[in-house]
């Protein structure tokens, strides 16, 4: 039977099926992420570039590590929130974006560092990144779960795990019953022939001997096979001299160990107790106490003389300050800021951290401008405020349809207000801001303004990620944090620093060795210096790191000449030389 | 404390002045016996140890198996805390925190210290009960108190304090900058004041009952080592808990009442920056481990007491040099006060301060030498009885080598700007806390069970208890050293910061292993303490044929005062075993001597003499004329 179409019907549908023919091909063909911008592989690669860089830290593909975890993210949000969100996440909820304020509230209210540096092409290729690892391709490195493939990777069928579970509670019950058993039999055995059936003190002589042989191998054994996979060789002219000081220590202590433990077990075994044999009454001998005290003490004189000399010349070191560089660490990760053309750090203080000037440089223009966005705020706060009674109302109204987590987590929010710890939270905020508002205006107005404001900080160059440094100089590292105390570590500089808030601290050192050299001499393409956190400073301690390339004198030149300072736009005419003395001044101003 | 203070050492029991009612609740309950004291110590600190082995197995799971699910872990602890059955960041580091801090204070302070020194200072010196029974009692509740804040604190909504067991500020300051340090941290800072107020109590008693309370005949230096070591405990604590108190009210006020001890210069992410200024965050530190030094001696000096008496006991020989490891004592005690800056060599405090407390650090490591070789002494030439108790003591001997070295290289400072805060460390701690001292708390457990429960911990389960666990605690601690010389910080939630520390993952897998193979093996124990208490042996008085007042003493549980009669007289000291000339291999303190003793270069028979009357060595004279200066001997 032939359907007949009317004209219009008939376009229609050729329409129709033209349109989805040609989605349909080029969706298959042309894949488009919810950006808008084609998927292509150079935008996915750049995007996981600045993951690794920006996001990893915090973020990974598949589960949560400080933040949620990011797999199909472009599923459940649009993408203008999400360029918002990433870009200013304080904003957004500032403004009482709903979706905003619940992964915050979600997330322990622990707040996202802000991006505002990240331009439309970024945060696009970084989405395009997240859409393609979420469809299975390829993960970050070494950020979320293991970077190295241990074998780990093919997910296990659970009823499998389950099984041998179960198998392994049942073994341990089993075993449980059979030491039971055994024990049993031995204590009534020996009740009944009123004597110990075993030996145990041949038994426990024999196992302390064959224990000391067996451990004995087992230190061995460490040595040669996790002894090899510490540190290599210290990059640092100092980290030289901290390694020997290491060996010498080994030695000493590595012998005492050898002949105390043997002759412990040694002993243990020899002198067993046996029917009929007596111990010596020896109760002291005053000349072998003094011996076995002044030989450790000769020793340890000795350590302590090399110590001493070896941390005064890494403590007090009279090159410092010749070449700066500030380390700015903060939950989570590090920042750098180089002194630019005039050789000089500009100052900085706590109160002037904003979204554009997030290391606090002091720069006059900046300060003045941060007054009225702070001003904002106390304002908001006091909107807050005022509006908190309403915000009760709709969240007790709201109350009734909730069950189970979501309205424990509703009953919170409620009583957060109703016992006054909004309010005082959101006093206390605005206190803070009253009070940095009066330092910064303070700093512009008083005699110091001059020399606190001086253009020192307009060409400082702030790098993140990845910094360079040259080769056989003596290098002052100065460290501020934001925040809380972290711990500067430089393991392959045999280096460490707390980095403490309040407490200016630095370390010198003079690299002896460049990342290519190093690489070339490891026999690792990939290896490379990096600062690390070793000081306990959040949930994201475990994920804070720079990355520190040496490079020779000519290669640093041409890296340093290619960064742009900060507050700058233009690249610096003349070509940076560290050589003043930048002794940075961390006003006070309160 | 009018009518304490009225009971001389000697005097009547305590039914003479009227006998009151024992009911459950006064004998059991709020108990003001000194034995029963020590077991409620004993019993709530293997409980909170248990707790706390809980905690390690979990965060080991997590970082040898930082890919896998564990559902079950979702299941318990809920989705907030471990979402898809993988242990959430912030809450590892509050298991880690709360891990420590029940380890260090709670077991090895109050399960080690307070349980030993509560049961064997009355019973050794004499006595019939502490100085002051009830502050005693007070003590214990105050110390109970403790641990239910404290356990209580891990169950809240926001979590337990996370800020590590050393809880720096301005992290620990600071609720927006993690969400632990918000009712965690105070309800963690509660249950610290209620603990130094306990340990505190307790101190106080165990040095006026030493110094005041010893029966006739027992002169300082006819004192078991155990008391001279709980008598150091006691002192070091006394003066050193009170700073840390003050460091956590400086915290308290810094958290609560707008005050910037410790905070200065400070901007946090969301927040904005804060108006505190002018504190300084190294004084928590210098605070913090002004107690914090003092306090790992006062975890490893009743261990080292209690293992000199074991191993004297087992060895059937006089311990070696009980003059010089007094002496040594001393030397670690006082040495311990002035130390606390090796915890902070990297902090950015002067580093002359470093070179300073590098010297004393390193010095402190010859007493502990001396102490070391004068155990290997005693073993030469002894006869060896092989107890439980015998293989722990010489186990903690092993650790405390072992640990002990490594502090060697964290004194050196300049070796410590690479080891601060890495694996090395962790593993040099747990050597000699985690290992050595908790074998002295289970040797003395198996040592001194008769005298607590009247009955034998069975001997077999003991043997298995110790081979597992003690292997198990070197294979867990041992690799250790190696990640943190390949620059591996702890506290760190997984290995994934850098690729090459991939290579650690499966020894990491080794270490967990072996920790879940060793908190199985505590079951050993726990079955072995409880049952035994019902179902084992019956003891005889003197079951390891030991020299010290405690095992002359029947155990009735009806009977305080220790003794039914008049306190027996002290003739000697406590370390005549294997006497040439006497039919037994041992002589309790109380036999007096016949006349004919060979005095073998040591006055330690016969009573009290002045200086001028002895032919001692010098080291001896010298001894006791310092007692003597520090109004410590009796004369």
């Amino acid at each position: 039977m032939k359907i007949k179409l009317s004209g219009k019907l008939k376009n229609l549908l050729i329409l129709t099926t033209a349109f989805l023919l040609i989605n349909t091909v080029s969706g298959a063909v042309i894949k488009e992420s919810i950006s808008g911008k084609p998927v292509d592989d150079a935008t996915i690669a750049a995007g996981k570039t600045l993951f690794t860089n920006k996001c990893a830290s915090c973020h990974a593909i598949d589960n949560k590590l400080i933040g949620p975890a990011l797999k199909d993210v472009h599923k459940r949000r649009q993408y203008d929130w999400l360029t918002k969100w990433i870009r200013n996440n304080e904003e957004l909820r500032k403004s009482g974006d709903k979706d905003a304020i619940e992964v915050w509230e979600k997330n322990n209210k622990a707040a996202m560092n802000t991006f505002t540096d990240l331009n439309d092409d970024d945060i696009a290729s970084i989405v395009m990144y997240i859409e393609d690892a979420s469809a299975g391709g390829d993960k970050p490195a070494a950020a979320g779960p293991t970077a190295v493939d241990t074998g780990l990777s093919a997910p296990v069928d659970p009823s499998l795990i389950s099984r041998v579970n179960w198998m392994m509670i049942l073994l341990f019950v089993l075993i449980a019953v059979i030491l039971f058993t055994i024990v049993k039999i031995i204590d009534q055995v020996s009740a009944i022939r009123g004597s110990e059936v075993i030996k145990w003190n041949e038994i426990n002589g024999l196992i302390c001997v064959l224990f000391m042989i067996a451990g004995f191998i087992a230190c061995i054994w460490e040595f040669s096979v996790h002894g090899k996979m510490v540190l290599p060789e210290a990059a640092t002219e100092h980290g030289r001299k901290v390694d020997q000081m290491f060996n010498i220590t080994l030695y000493f202590t590595g012998f005492v160990f050898v002949i105390t433990e043997f002759l412990l077990f040694y002993f243990a075994f020899k002198y067993r107790g046996r029917k009929g044999k007596v111990a010596l009454y020896y109760s002291h001998n005053n000349k072998i106490e003094a011996v076995w005290t002044i030989i450790p003490a000769i020793v340890l004189t000795v350590l302590v003389i090399g110590g001493l000399k070896t941390w005064n010349g890494i403590t007090n070191n009279p090159e410092r300050n010749k070449f700066n560089v500030e380390i700015f660490a903060y939950q989570f990760g590090w920042s750098a800021r180089f002194p630019g053309a005039d050789g000089k750090l500009g100052n900085s203080n706590w109160n002037l951290i904003a979204n554009d000037n997030l290391l606090g440089v002091a720069i006059k223009e900046k300060a003045e401008g941060l007054i009225p966005v702070l001003m904002k705020d106390t304002a908001d706060f006091a909107k807050q405020i005022k509006e908190l009674p309403l915000k009760l109302a709709v969240l007790k109204s709201d109350l009734g349809g909730l069950v189970g987590e979501e309205r424990d987590a509703q009953l919170s929010k409620i009583a957060e207000i109703e016992d006054g710890i909004a309010e005082s939270d959101l006093r206390k905020s605005t206190s803070n801001r009253v009070i940095q508002i009066g330092r910064i205006k303070k700093s512009l107005e008083t005699a110091n303004e001059k020399a606190f404001y001086d253009n020192s900080g307009l060409d400082d160059i702030i790098v993140d990620n990845e910094i360079h440094i040259p080769i056989n100089r003596t290098i002052t590292f100065k460290f501020r944090a934001r925040d809380v105390i972290h711990s500067a570590y430089i393991p392959m500089f045999r280096s460490q620093i707390n980095v403490v808030p309040g407490l200016p601290t630095e370390i010198v050192f003079k690299p002896i060795e460049t990342t290519k050299e190093k690489q070339a001499k490891l026999n690792r393409p990939d290896f490379d210096y990096y600062i690390l956190c070793a000081k306990i400073c959040g949930s994201g301690h475990f994920s804070m790191k720079m990355k520190i390339v040496v490079d020779s004198e000519a290669d640093y030149k041409a890296w340093i000449n290619k960064q742009n300072g900060a507050f700058v736009k233009e690249k610096p005419t003349a070509p940076v030389e560290n050589q003043k003395d930048s002794t940075q001044k961390i006003l006070a101003i309160n | 404390m009018s009518q304490t203070a009225t009971h001389k050492a000697n005097a009547h029991g305590h039914d003479d002045h009227g006998h009151h009612k024992e009911n459950f609740i006064t004998k059991y309950v709020f108990s003001q016996d000194h034995k029963m004291i020590s077991k409620q110590f004993l019993i709530t600190g293997i409980i909170m140890g248990c707790f706390g082995m809980l905690m390690s197995v979990l965060f080991r799971l997590q970082l040898a198996w930082p890919n896998s699910s564990f559902p079950i872990l979702e299941y318990l602890l809920g989705s907030k805390w471990a979402p898809g059955g993988k242990l959430d960041s912030s809450f590892y580091m509050g298991l880690v925190t709360i891990h420590g801090t029940i380890m260090v204070f709670f077991v090895l302070t109050a399960g080690l210290s307070g349980t030993f020194s509560n049961l064997l200072i009355p019973l050794q010196v004499g006595a019939r009960d502490m100085a002051s029974p009830f502050m005693n009692m007070l003590s214990y509740w105050f110390f109970f108190a403790s641990s239910v804040v404290l356990t209580f604190s891990v169950f809240i909504e926001s979590g337990p304090a996370a800020a590590g067991w050393t809880v720096y500020p301005p992290l620990s300051a600071l609720p927006k900058a993690m969400p632990g340090s918000g009712l965690g941290m105070t309800l963690w800072l509660v249950a610290m004041v209620l603990f130094i107020g306990s340990a505190l109590l307790g101190g106080i008693n165990y040095i006026s009952t030493v110094l005041n309370m010893r029966t006739k005949g027992m002169s300082m230096n006819r004192m078991p080592l155990t008391i001279w070591a709980f008598f150091f405990t006691a002192v070091l604590g006394l003066l050193s808990f009170p700073v840390l108190l003050g460091g956590s009210l400086l915290l308290i006020f810094d958290r609560s009442f707008g005050t910037s001890f410790y905070l200065s210069d400070i901007f946090l992410n969301g927040e904005g920056a804060l108006a505190n200024s002018g504190g300084s965050p190294v004084l928590f530190q210098h605070l913090f481990w002004f107690l914090g030094h003092p306090e790992v001696y006062i975890i490893i000096l009743p261990a080292l007491g209690i293992t000199s008496e074991i191993i004297a006991v087992n060895a059937r020989k006089p311990i070696f040099g009980y003059t010089a490891m007094v002496i040594s004592m001393i030397g670690i005690a006082f040495l311990s006060f002035i130390v606390w800056g090796h915890h902070m060599f990297i902090t950015g405090m002067n580093p002359l301060l470093g070179m300073v407390f590098m010297i004393f650090t390193l010095i402190i490591a010859v007493p502990s030498a001396v102490k070391t070789f004068n155990y290997l002494a005693t073993l030469w030439r002894g006869n060896i009885q092989f107890t439980p108790a015998m293989l722990f003591a010489i186990g903690l001997v092993s650790f405390f080598i072992s640990g002990g070295l490594t502090g060697i290289f964290l004194g050196n400072a300049a070796i410590d700007i690479q080891l601060h805060d890495t694996y090395f460390v962790v593993a040099h701690f747990h050597l000699v806390m985690g290992c050595a001292a908790i074998f002295g708390m289970m040797a003395g457990i198996y040592h001194w069970y008769p005298r607590l429960y009247g009955r034998m911990m069975n001997k077999t389960l003991g043997y298995m208890h110790f081979w597992l666990t003690f292997i198990a605690a070197y294979m867990v601690f041992f690799p250790m050293h190696f990640i943190g010389l390949a620059g591996i910080p702890r506290r760190y939630y997984q290995f994934t910061v850098l690729p090459e520390f991939g290579v650690w993952d499966d020894v990491n897998v080794l270490i967990t292993v072996a920790a879940i193979v060793g908190a199985f093996s505590q079951l050993l124990f726990l079955y072995n303490f409880f049952s035994s208490i019902f179902y084992g042996t019956k003891s005889e008085q003197n079951p390891w044929k030991s020299n010290t007042l405690e095992w002359t003493s029947p155990i009735d549980e009806r009977l305080h005062g220790n003794w039914p009669g008049a306190i027996p007289t002290v003739h000697r000291w406590p370390y005549d075993y294997s006497k040439p000339g006497y039919e037994d291999d041992f002589i309790p303190q109380t036999v007096p001597d016949d006349g004919n003793e060979e005095v073998l270069a040591h006055q330690h028979t016969s009573s009290p003499v002045s200086p001028e009357k002895t032919i001692t060595p010098e080291v001896v004279h010298f001894s006791a004329l310092l007692l003597k200066w520090l109004g410590l001997r009796q004369s």
